[in-house]
């Protein structure tokens, strides 16, 4: 029985470990910044194991039953918590709350093992010799755990199997233990209780590839950290070295390292070419990171964000870490945010603009190939303010230089004059962008602020120079009728993946 | 050593286990699979009961109606625009009976949660730039946005999206329907002599200077030589010509059958090859290869005629006699809701019903006999994953089949979501006896006819039943006049199509090929004559 407890202690130490460092790389994953992730988590855990042994000794009676109570409680909270995070990290604002919380609940559960443990083995062993062996067994759990976490369980398992894997090892130790040391007349609601919780964990442990998609993982070559379909999209964050990526229906839209590039050149010249703007029009943009750009302009008084899926809007307004990529600009009073269709808003809306920012994917199909037709665009000029600008995102001039000057054409085929421009944005590549106005004359009003990560006044100048591989070429104008962009836009893309 | 073997009870008992393991499974998964929700279905047609009144010889007691100038009676197309056509032209005096509770005839329509669709007719070609009347009023409905260069500038949200038309053939979904997918050399030189032949038409004039093919009928010419085509069938003509690849004959047919209802065997080859060559229509923004469409069809443009005249229509009116009475008519009517018979007095009347129809009424009239196909068409509300799943075209056409495919409803929204929407399936009944067909259509059960179209719509679209949400059909028994082999042209059906003094006919029968364009034209025809003889 004695080396039963110290197997069991063994056993109890390195599932302590492991729950520890999941959560601690699930925080740096999901969160990121992982020294800070690490050594709260840590610190968290520590101090609630202390919370644990004190409370140890409130526990005066039954020692072995409360174990096994222990013992199955643990295996699964810590069991389910890395999927249970993963859940709830794209459902809940509060994430920090409950991801501590859940550390601090299996700290304390952890920290109450080992007192007990000792507690039981009291008398049958001389106390020196007890101390001794129990923490000898609880350090080589400890190193085991660590050692055998990053080589083998991260890699092989994923970290949803390795925290149910190791629930399922603190149940299995509470069923021993309720076979082995229980009195008898006690121990068959324990059993029962034992043997319900493994049976959930094993269950789980089979279907978590269900849950979390491994299939995908591998084909973003990352980590997934947010993998969500709504009613129009499919949405993947993934995260990488520090730097997060965003991709719908598999197609990239930013990536941390270098979107500033993208919305800069988005936001800044469109602002400084329209007259006085009082209230701004974003269509699409559901990251927010265009209002964030836009929001550096104190004077604009109200910005309407017009984005189809409320699936967007939400996790980059809630989402703790997605939220402070757009400096929680959905929170600002200046910006409301409809969950609509952009065409239908401009077929049924009235109001006129000085600003519009178009922040589509690109054309790969028909459905977003109709927001970029003249029919489109003649509904956008509708809204567009005499002096106002529009600024349109559209694809690489590179990859694809028809669809980009497609574009040009059919804005200026609806009487809208242009100022096509493009810049390098490494993840995407040389991008293009388009600023179409019923003003005649298209230049910079103000000079561009001087507060920006990349773009000014000097580097603006030579992004409307197109040389000649990339340069205006004649194409057809794109209508809803034929749909030529997005032809245009498969064939050309179809050469360079 | 011992070898382990197991015996034969052991045997048994490890095949029965599986065994049960394996009922044990199947009822499970049946008990636990929830059923699927058997699709509604509704099914509707014309009121023929009261419409085949016109037979009898009705001797009832009738109330006299306070007397018109104008009496129009048929509220489909032609009778909706021959009132319209009155009331452009000042001429408010008239009243308007309707059979049906609706107005609209072959381009009604209907709705349910999922939007609106058609019953009948749902789409018309950019028309001729000959119809000064239409493009006038497609410009009052807003379907002509504007001019540019003297061309109607035709509202872009009207115009037939991308994707047009897919016809799936060989299991691939191709971009036209004219079969392309999969030919032979020597048929891909049947498709280019085809067109090239049909090309030579559309340019093509008479000896009178007229063009061969347009729209209307009326401007066509009546070169002799060129009217020879209406003696021979459509088939007939092809074969002669050495156009017999099975894919072109089957497209011929497909065509016919969609715009006559009959197929190419039934329908003169001047009327078949009309259908090819007479579309001349130009837009700014379009040609004649488009179409205008809407999700309730032509139930569109029957309802903004409609609304135009809507204070002059008098619904569940069946006229079944005009008599003259002296220098007037006297109309006999038959009030459905109310089941009582009315004497309508009128200086003048426009008879905007079909032939068959008019010969019961106007018995003076010579009456030439014609065919009209009867239609089954399914309008089909399916789940939004349908759609999102499928992208289908806004018309769906299935290589081989004798159906016309479907048209999806939704096809002209330009937002998202997707949701539930609806699919409308026509099948023309083009090479049966119409008479025959009829009677068949009656005595066959809903599911009967359902399993026809879902054949059809399963080897489109695999595993389309678990999709359905609901259907309604609605089966035309006189579908639409076809125009036979010596039909069009033959001076006794021309004559028959003469009224006399302060009567006119206003219907696509006159022309003899029923379709929006020529009941348009015809009720203006009828109008203009009402209005010069009274």
């Amino acid at each position: 029985m004695q080396w039963l407890l110290l197997l069991s202690v063994l056993v109890i130490a390195t599932c302590g470990i492991i729950y520890e460092l999941i959560a601690g790389t699930l925080a740096s994953y999901l969160l990121g910044d992982s020294v800070t992730q690490f050594s709260t988590i840590i610190g968290t855990y520590l101090f609630s194991m202390g919370i644990g042994s004190w409370l140890a000794k409130y526990i005066k009676k039954n020692l072995v039953q409360n174990f096994i109570v222990i013992e199955i409680i643990i295996g699964l909270i810590g069991g389910c918590s890395s999927l249970f995070l993963f859940f709830i990290f794209n459902q809940v604002e509060q994430f920090r709350v409950l991801l501590y919380f859940t550390v601090s609940i299996t700290g304390i559960l952890v920290g109450a093992e080992i007192p007990l443990v000792m507690r039981m083995l009291q008398g049958k062993i001389e106390f020196s010799e007890l101390i001794s062996r129990v923490f000898s067994f609880d350090y080589i759990g400890a190193l085991l755990a660590s050692v055998i976490f990053p080589i083998w369980l991260v890699p092989q398992l994923g970290l949803e199997k390795t925290s149910l894997f190791f629930g399922i090892l603190n149940i299995l130790v509470a069923l021993v233990a309720a076979y082995k040391l229980a009195p008898r007349k006690s121990s068959a609601p324990l059993k029962f209780a034992g043997f319900a919780a493994l049976f959930i964990l094993v269950i789980l442990f089979v279907f978590s590839h269900k849950i979390t998609r491994n299939i995908e993982k591998e084909h973003y070559g990352e980590r997934i950290i947010i993998s969500q379909t709504s009613p129009y999209q499919r949405i993947i964050l993934t995260e990488s070295g520090g730097h997060l990526r965003l991709f719908l229906n598999g197609n990239l839209q930013f990536s941390t390292k270098d979107e500033y590039r993208y919305h800069e050149a988005l936001v800044h010249p469109a602002v400084q070419m329209a007259g006085k703007i009082n209230n701004a029009l974003i269509l699409g943009g559901g990251d927010g990171m265009a209002l964030r750009e836009l929001l550096k302009y104190p004077s604009i008084s109200q910005i309407l964000l017009v984005d189809l899926d409320a699936a967007m809007t939400k996790l980059f307004t809630h989402n703790p870490r997605l939220k402070s990529l757009n400096s929680g600009s959905f929170k600002n009073p200046r910006a409301t945010v409809k969950n609509e269709d952009a065409f239908r808003f401009l077929r049924e809306n009235k109001s006129v603009y000085d600003l519009i920012i178009v922040d589509f994917p690109d054309p790969s199909n028909f459905s977003i190939g109709k927001l970029y037709s003249n029919a489109f665009y003649s509904e956008l000029k509708k809204h567009l303010s005499d002096s106002g600008t529009a600024v349109i995102q559209c694809t690489s001039p590179w990859a694809a230089p028809l669809s980009f000057w497609c574009i040009e054409n059919t804005l200026r085929s609806v009487n809208l004059n242009t100022l096509p421009y493009h810049t390098l944005v490494p993840s995407f590549g040389d991008w293009g962008f388009i600023i179409a106005s019923k003003q005649n004359k298209l230049q910079l009003n103000r000079p561009l602020p001087n507060h920006l990560k990349y773009l000014d006044s000097s580097i603006f100048v030579t992004m409307q120079h197109f040389p000649k591989d990339i340069g205006p070429r004649p194409t057809e104008v794109n209508n809803l009728q034929n749909q030529i962009l997005v032809a245009y836009f498969e064939e050309e893309w179809k050469h360079v993946q | 050593m011992e070898t382990r073997s197991i015996n034969r009870k052991q045997f048994i008992v490890l095949i029965s286990s599986f065994f049960g393991a394996g009922i044990l499974w199947a009822f499970f998964k049946r008990f636990f699979t929830p059923k699927a929700k058997s699709p509604s279905v509704v099914r509707t047609q014309p009121d023929a009961k009261t419409g085949h009144l016109v037979r009898q010889n009705i001797d009832a007691h009738k109330s006299n109606k306070p007397s018109v100038p104008i009496a129009i009676i048929g509220g489909g197309i032609s009778g909706m625009v021959a009132a319209w056509w009155l009331k452009k032209n000042h001429f408010n005096e008239f009243v308007l009976y309707e059979l049906e509770s609706n107005t609209g005839g072959n381009s009604s329509a209907h709705k349910n949660e999922s939007g609106m669709y058609p019953l009948g007719a749902h789409y018309l070609p950019i028309p001729n730039t000959n119809q000064p009347e239409l493009l006038e009023f497609l410009e009052e409905i807003n379907c002509i946005t504007g001019w540019q260069n003297k061309l109607p500038i035709y509202n872009e949200y009207q115009l037939c999206l991308h994707p047009k038309e897919a016809l799936y053939i060989r299991g691939v979904w191709q971009g036209e329907l004219i079969p392309t997918y999969g030919l032979n050399e020597n048929e891909i030189k049947q498709n280019e002599k085809f067109n090239a032949k049909m090309q030579a038409f559309s340019v093509l004039k008479g000896k009178d200077g007229k063009e061969a093919f347009t729209i209307p009928m009326a401007h066509c010419s009546t070169d002799p030589e060129i009217l020879e085509l209406d003696k021979i069938s459509m088939k007939n003509w092809m074969l002669q010509q050495g156009l017999n690849a099975p894919h072109l004959l089957w497209y011929v047919d497909y065509c016919c059958s969609d715009d006559f209802g009959a197929n190419s065997s039934l329908v003169s080859a001047w009327a078949g090859i009309h259908y090819f060559t007479s579309r001349k229509g130009r837009g700014a923004n379009s040609n004649a290869e488009q179409v205008l469409t809407w999700p309730q069809g032509n139930g569109f443009l029957a309802e903004a005629l409609r609304s135009k005249i809507s204070a002059h229509i008098q619904p569940n009116m069946l006229g079944y006699g005009v008599e003259k009475k002296e220098n007037n008519w006297n109309i006999s009517l038959f009030d459905k809701n109310k089941n009582s018979h009315f004497l309508q007095n009128a200086n003048a009347v426009i008879l905007a019903v079909p032939s068959f129809v008019r010969q019961h009424l106007y018995k003076n009239n010579a009456s030439f006999p014609s065919n009209y196909h009867p239609w089954l068409v399914d309008t089909i509300q399916l789940k939004a994953e349908f759609f999102e799943e499928q992208k289908p075209a806004w018309d769906n056409v299935l290589y081989g089949s004798p159906s016309l495919g479907y048209i999806f409803n939704g096809h002209q929204e330009t937002a998202l979501p997707v949701q539930n929407r609806n699919i409308t399936f026509f099948h023309a009944f083009s090479s049966q006896n119409p008479a025959e067909t009829r009677k068949y259509l009656e005595n066959s059960s809903n599911q009967h006819l359902l399993s026809g179209v879902l054949r059809d719509l399963e080897k489109m679209h695999l595993n389309i039943t678990q999709q359905i949400i609901s259907h309604h059909l609605h089966i035309w028994g006189h579908g639409m006049v076809s125009p036979g082999i010596n039909s069009l042209w033959n001076p006794k059906r021309i004559e028959s199509q003469k009224a006399p003094l302060r009567m006119a006919f206003a219907h696509t029968d006159i022309s003899g090929i029923s379709i929006f364009e020529e009941g348009f034209y015809q009720g203006i025809q009828a109008a203009n004559k009402i209005l010069k003889e009274l």
